[in-house]
C-alpha cells in the first residue's frame, strides 16, 4: 500500500471517529443546533493533531513508502474524489440554505446563496480558461 | 477504475530486461510502485508520456509493450454502433 493510500485511510479513520463523536454529541443533546464555538473548535484540533500524530508515525515505520511523490494516478484519483466530495458539499450547503430560508435566517442564508454562485463562478472561469489554453 | 481495453507486456519485459523490478521501474519513469503494478494489470491506463516513457525505459517501440484490443472497448464500441446508425 502506498503513503498515499495509507494517508486516505488515515483521514477516513479520524474524520469518522472525531466527527462521529461530535454528531454523538449533538445527538446527545437531542438539538441539532446544539454546541459552541469552542466544541467545534475542539474537535477540529483534536482531528488535526490526530492525523498529523497518525502519519508521522507511518512515516517512521514505512520511512520507504514517505517519499513517493503522488503520480498521475494519485492525481487522477484526488480529481474524482474531490468532484465526489463537491457534489456532497453541494447538497449540503443547498440543504443548509433551505434550512437558513425555513428558519428566517437570512444572513447565513444568502452567504450560502452567495457562496454558491461564487463557487459556479470559479468552476467554469477556470474551465474557460483551461480550455482557451487548449489543456 | 475497471479493467482498461489497453493490455501490456511489461512483465514479460521486465523478466526479460534483467528482472527489472516494479519499484525500479516506477522511479525511472517517476510513478509509485503501486501504479506501474496497476498498469501491468491493466487497471490503469498510463497517459500517452508515461507509456512512452516506460518504452524508452526497455528500448523498445511504444506498440511493443502496449496493445489496444477495439473489441475489448465498450466505449468504443458503441460509438461506431451509433455511426453505422447515423449513416444509415
Amino acid at each position: 500500500m502506498s503513503f498515499r493510500e495509507i494517508s486516505s485511510w488515515i483521514v477516513l479513520a479520524a474524520t469518522v471517529w472525531v466527527f462521529g463523536c461530535y454528531a454523538l454529541a449533538l445527538r446527545k443533546a437531542e438539538n441539532f443546533g446544539a454546541g459552541t464555538t469552542g466544541m467545534m473548535l475542539g474537535t477540529i484540533i483534536g482531528f488535526v493533531v490526530i492525523v498529523v500524530v497518525a502519519h508521522v508515525i507511518v512515516a517512521i515505520f514505512a520511512a520507504r513508502t514517505g517519499d513517493e511523490a503522488a503520480d498521475e494516478r494519485d492525481r487522477r484519483i484526488y480529481l474524482r474524489s474531490d468532484e465526489l466530495a463537491g457534489y456532497v458539499l453541494g447538497a449540503w450547503s443547498f440543504a443548509a440554505l433551505a434550512v437558513a430560508l425555513f428558519k428566517g435566517y437570512y444572513l447565513i442564508a444568502n452567504i450560502l446563496f452567495l457562496g454558491l454562485a461564487a463557487s459556479e463562478i470559479a468552476k467554469n472561469a477556470y474551465q474557460v480558461f483551461l480550455y482557451r489554453r487548449s489543456a | 477504475m475497471g479493467k482498461t481495453p489497453v493490455t501490456n507486456r511489461i512483465r514479460v519485459l521486465r523478466a526479460e530486461h534483467g528482472d527489472i523490478s516494479q519499484g525500479d521501474l516506477a522511479a525511472r519513469i517517476g510513478m509509485t510502485r503501486q501504479t506501474v503494478a496497476a498498469i501491468e494489470k491493466g487497471k490503469y491506463a498510463p497517459s500517452l508520456e508515461a507509456a512512452f516513457r516506460i518504452a524508452a525505459v526497455f528500448g523498445v517501440p511504444f506498440s511493443d509493450v502496449f496493445q489496444y484490443d477495439p473489441d475489448a472497448d465498450a466505449a468504443f464500441l458503441k460509438l461506431q454502433k451509433n455511426a453505422v446508425k447515423k449513416d444509415g
